[in-house]
């Protein structure tokens, strides 16, 4: 398990190695998987990119892990990404993501673009009647390619792009990008940003009077999980699209949810990180039962077509790209941290990691220039 | 011969029940494990084979949706679609692709279509979700009518959307994979359910069992399916919408939003199980059969000779030794039967040489009956023969063992006052014995005669004895010669037990040993002699070694010691009742315990003479008609010595009152009555064997009542006291003396 336990994304992925740790434990209470107990071995990533590629190596190398769990941000992956290649091992990446990736090496349990961002758009069109966007994000390569891939979409069903506008990651400077979001007068503001930042973001755009009723925000890195951790109602009324909401209603999820807060307190939220990350577990244990063998090859082997009654659903791999089907779903952020199910996807969504509009050689071209541009990091360091 | 005990188990139960523990235990054992594991592995095989063939489906029909999508992805992007004159290309593509048809739509208009097409239902559905995602979307799948359509956007060069591309799917792909029942055998079937908006269950296509099963929802609940379109995989038994057991797979199929449900009827699946089971159940029941036979031959030819045995020795058990068991078995029963029939052989033959022997025992015993009956005849039994000597009284008793013995003994008189007596043990037993024992005895008598002293008679026998003596026996004797007016006794022995004297005093004395082996066995063995002089109520007791040697139960012998307390113990007793006393300790003593000896015991007992002179002695029986004898005799004595008539008178009244009063009194059997007249002194002794009485304990009468009051007897004892001035009583040796002194005037 690979997560970082320090840092300023240890307020997120500390959940989600939670939730990991709850899928093993809950396996191998059930006798484990082919007979033998799960072991997990927990490591810090520390919010640092270069640490989870060293990491990663010590797992493969030196732990003999048969698998990872781990990753939140595109900037830990994209660097974890090469070393498990490498080795030809697998891990499991449990946040929705910007896509444009399709590692034999990564079964991607979070969304694809086309499973959040995409049909938060045309939802944005179709039901908010928006036509006038606002995007803005950490200036990593999430929102970087997110927007890219959002800018297409919008322009596709003929809407318009006011502003586009990044921070820093960690940045509490939203002042002037709030500003800038208010004078474009979007319809609606597509907010990528990062971890607390955002507190300071809403703080800004509430103080110079943007309301939801009048110009909502839909957000896509905002859930449960860091609400918590925020005066949410700050954000009440706004939007946020996941794949899945604490909040639904079903028997499995609620039964999900009630063992989360007895294992870890009852203060405690589910997201849609955390569903993706425990389903994960399941998909691999799924797997490595049927190949027989824990095996990376054998598991690999045996995880296409794997499906699991989720939390949130029933989610399939695909076994074209490892990615997972999923349903998709808007909420309205409500004053308790908790979210109203606004809309939700009939069927699952097909994972489509490379957006239609270009092909993925394209795609890579666009991805290499960002990368160029912080200097071969995932992210804007600021320097 | 008792009976034979009732068993309860016969040896063929037996016999089938072990046969039956070594046989059909461990194939029911063995049964019941390989129908598990042959279960359990055909369940594993079916359930592998099942998961191959869905897993074989479920990629076919993916591959077919991906390769449709991908194929219309590429041709809403070509700019062939968007450029004139595209008709006749997608007629083309339409065609080489399999589609059903392919359509265009803009703004809900068709542009174009390969076959009449209306913008309705699911085709306005489809394209208006493609053109809201931008990106290729499979429809849902409808069932009425069937249709299946995937539509992708189309863009322009600056990326914004132009219209849709619709194609409509040729479902019978989907059937015909759906429906290939390869690896399903007969019962196999594969089933596509999606759930419909109103949460029913839906079959897509058609069913191998049912053709028109696209036409209704599945009524049943269907917890297999329905968990499969939550994303479970599912293995194993279930119920399918037939309501068949069957063992099945259900896999998720995402594109359509189905589950497919590969499975096999358990009947079918089980079938070689069954057929397994059928089989093992014949073979069972044949072993079973064959084990039971088996158990009954076996027992058949076990039991049947061993009853034949069984019966055959019953028959000799209850006495025909004669009986010959027929055993037609060659085997170890067989041999059983023959020996068992040389044990009836060589039983028989022994059975009459016991015959022949217990005969010839018998015999010989009868004779040694003969033998100890002539032998006990030698001995003196009568007793009251001395019995007019009033000097003594004498009383001998031999307990012969079992075996006849050389115990011997004899009395009798030499002349009017001389007794000889004897004791004596010829060593050995048996016929050789008895006879060495009769020719003792008669040598003793015939010996004693002659009047030898007792060294001479013992020296003379021996020598006798010793004549012509082969035989090695001997015999050890006592001998004594008792005067019986002085007391004096002369005594020899020959190596014999030393007799006792138990004095009248109370003392028991063992006789001086004197010098003497026993007789027979030297010839010029000489004798010593021994004298003893009695007093008055001693009492001689002679026994022979069976007395001292008698063994109790625990082989411990009477011994001396035991002998000679009880002696002391004995001293008052007459000599009959010392005898018969002692044989009573002796058999008390002994117990059960067997008598290897002959016994013999002697005694007598010396009560004095009276005085010299005249006199009368007469022995009376104890009957009142002897006084009229006693009177007559006193009244002789009277004439014969010229006494006066009155102390005549008054000796007949005092005797006759004495006596009767003993008579009636006692329980005498013989009185012995002594008158002796000697210097001026008339002395009466009157000795009886009766029980203890004293005639002077009698009260004095009350002279002053009328005679026919007094009480009888007391008168007649009132005169003796008076006429005889000493009178006295004493019980001695067993007998009471009543003595009585008169002095006469001269």
């Amino acid at each position: 398990m690979l997560h970082s336990l320090s840092g300023n994304m240890a307020i997120s992925e500390r959940s989600v190695a939670d939730a990991t740790l709850m899928a093993i434990e809950e396996l191998n209470a059930r006798g484990g998987v082919l007979g033998r107990k799960l072991e997990p071995v927990l490591v810090d990533g520390a919010s640092q990119s270069d640490q989870f590629a060293r990491l990663t190596e010590q797992l493969i190398s030196h732990d003999n892990v048969k698998v990872i769990f781990g990753c939140w941000t595109s900037a830990s992956r994209r660097t974890v990404v090469p070393v498990l290649e490498k080795h030809n091992h697998l891990m499991f990446y449990p946040v929705q993501y910007e896509g444009l990736e399709q590692s034999s090496s990564v079964v991607y349990t979070g969304a694809a673009p086309n499973q959040q961002l995409i049909p938060a758009i045309n939802w944005c069109f179709d039901k908010l009647k928006a036509r006038r966007f606002f995007l803005v994000g950490s200036d990593y390569v999430y929102p970087r390619t997110a927007n890219a891939i959002a800018r297409l979409q919008i322009t596709a069903r003929g809407g318009t792009v006011v502003g586009e506008n990044y921070l820093l990651l960690g940045s509490q400077a939203t002042g002037p990008v709030a500003r800038q979001a208010v004078a474009a007068r979007p319809d609606v503001i597509l907010n990528t940003i990062n971890g607390d930042t955002n507190l300071a973001f809403f703080r800004e755009l509430r103080a110079a009077g943007v309301t939801p009723a009048r110009t909502p925000t839909v957000s896509f890195s905002l859930a449960e999980d860091e609400l918590r951790h925020m005066d949410s109602r700050l954000m009440a009324g706004d939007y946020a699209a996941w794949n899945y909401f604490q909040s639904l209603e079903s028997p499995r999820n609620r039964d999900f949810v009630a063992r989360f807060q007895r294992r870890y307190g009852s203060d405690r939220v589910t997201d849609d990180p955390i569903e993706a990350a425990y389903v994960g577990v399941y998909l691999w244990a799924q797997a490595a039962t049927e190949a027989g063998s824990p095996e990376v090859a054998d598991v690999r082997g045996a995880i296409g077509g794997q499906s699991y009654p989720a939390p949130g659903g029933p989610v399939s791999v695909d076994p074209a790209t490892q990615h997972t089907w999923k349903r998709v779903r808007i909420g309205q952020i409500e004053a308790d941290g908790q979210f109203k199910l606004v809309w939700s996807s009939q069927n699952l969504v097909q994972p489509e990691p490379f957006p239609f509009y270009r092909s993925p050689s394209e795609w890579a071209v666009f991805l290499q220039r960002l990368q160029d541009g912080w200097g071969g990091a995932w992210a804007n360091s600021g320097k | 011969m008792g009976e034979l005990r009732q068993v309860k188990g016969s040896l063929a139960t037996q016999l089938l029940f072990w046969f039956l523990c070594i046989s059909v235990l461990p194939l029911a054992v063995m049964t019941w494990l390989t129908d598990r594991n042959a279960t359990r592995s055909l369940e594993a095989g079916v359930t592998s084979s099942l998961n191959a063939i869905g897993k074989r489906q479920v990629l076919q029909l993916q591959t077919y949706l991906e390769a449709r999508r991908a194929d219309l992805t590429v041709l809403a992007r070509s700019p062939v679609v968007h450029s004139s004159g595209h008709e006749e290309f997608l007629r083309y593509k339409c065609d080489v692709s399999g589609y059903l048809n392919l359509v265009l739509v803009r703004n809900r208009k068709v542009v174009f279509s390969a076959r009449p097409a209306e913008v309705t239902g699911l085709l306005a559905e489809v394209t208006e979700q493609a053109s809201t995602l931008l990106e290729t979307t499979t429809s849902r799948f409808a069932v009425h009518p069937r249709a299946l359509y995937l539509a992708a956007p189309v863009l322009d060069d600056a990326g914004r959307l132009l219209g849709t591309l619709a194609a409509e799917l040729d479902i019978r792909v989907i059937d015909r994979v759906v429906n290939d029942y390869t690896g399903l055998e007969r019962t196999g079937e594969t089933v596509l359910v999606t759930r419909m908006p109103d949460g029913d269950l839906q079959c897509l296509t058609p069913t191998r069992h049912d053709a028109t099963a696209m036409e209704h929802p599945l009524s049943a609940r269907l917890p297999a399916l329905s968990e499969g379109l939550d994303g479970v995989r599912l293995e194993g038994s279930t119920r399918d919408q037939r309501g068949r057991e069957v063992l099945a797979v259900v896999r998720y199929l995402p594109q359509l939003a189905a589950a497919v449900m590969v499975k096999q009827d358990r009947d079918e699946a089980f079938a070689p199980v069954r057929a397994l089971r059928q089989e093992t159940m014949v073979l069972g029941v044949g072993t079973l059969l064959l084990v039971l036979f088996a158990a009954w031959a076996c027992a058949r030819a076990l039991t049947e000779p061993l009853q034949q045995l069984t019966a055959g020795t019953e028959v000799v058990a209850s006495g025909d030794l004669g009986h010959r068991i027929e055993v037609s078995a060659d085997n170890e029963l067989g041999l059983l039967a023959q020996s068992f029939n040389r044990m009836s052989e060589r039983l028989a033959d022994s059975m009459q040489r016991l015959r022949e022997t217990i005969e010839t025992k018998e015999r010989i015993e009868s004779e040694l009956t003969i033998a100890r009956d002539i032998q006990q005849q030698l001995l003196p039994r009568i007793f009251p023969e001395f019995l007019h000597r009033p000097e003594f009284d004498a009383y001998a008793a031999v307990v012969p063992a079992k075996e006849v013995g050389g115990d011997l003994y004899d009395f009798f008189l030499l002349d009017e006052d001389h007794m000889c007596f004897m004791v004596g043990d010829v060593s050995g037993k048996g016929v050789p014995a008895a006879l060495f024992m009769a020719v003792t005895k008669t040598l003793f008598k015939a010996t004693a005669l002659n009047r030898p002293t007792m060294p001479e008679l013992l020296e003379r026998v021996n020598q006798e004895l010793c004549r012509d003596n082969d035989s090695g026996m001997f015999v050890t004797v006592f001998c004594a010669m008792l005067n019986f007016r002085t007391g004096h006794l002369s005594f020899a022995n020959a190596g014999h037990n030393l007799p006792y004297v138990l004095k009248a005093g109370g003392e028991v004395i063992p006789f001086p040993a004197t010098r003497g082996m026993g007789l027979g066995v030297l010839e010029e063995a000489q004798f010593a002699a021994g004298e003893l002089q009695l007093s008055e109520g001693d009492t001689l007791f002679l026994y022979t070694d069976g007395l001292t040697e008698a063994e109790d139960a625990e082989q411990k012998f009477f011994g001396d010691a035991r002998l000679r307390e009880m002696l002391t113990r004995s001293v008052r007793l007459s000599p009959r009742a010392l005898v018969n006393h002692t044989l009573e300790q002796i058999k008390s003593f002994a117990q059960e315990a067997p008598q290897s000896d002959d016994i013999t015991v002697l005694t007598l007992c010396f009560y004095a003479a009276h005085g010299g002179g005249e006199g009368l002695s007469m022995t009376l029986r104890s009957e009142l008609q002897e006084l009229e004898r006693l009177s007559e005799a006193v009244n002789a004595l009277g004439e014969a010595r010229t006494l006066p008539t009155r102390l005549v008178y008054q000796l007949d009244l005092a005797l006759e009152e004495l006596i009767s009063n003993i008579m009636n009194h006692g329980s005498a059997r013989l009185l012995q009555v002594d008158v002796t007249l000697a210097e001026r002194e008339l002395r009466v002794r009157v000795q009886d064997d009766g029980a203890e009485f004293n005639p002077f304990e009698l009260a004095t009468p009350d002279l002053d009542l009328d005679v026919d009051d007094r009480e009888i007897g007391g008168l007649g004892v009132h005169l003796v006291r008076t006429m005889f001035e000493h009178h006295e009583y004493a019980r001695v040796g067993g007998r009471n003396f009543v003595t009585l002194r008169k002095q006469l005037e001269a």
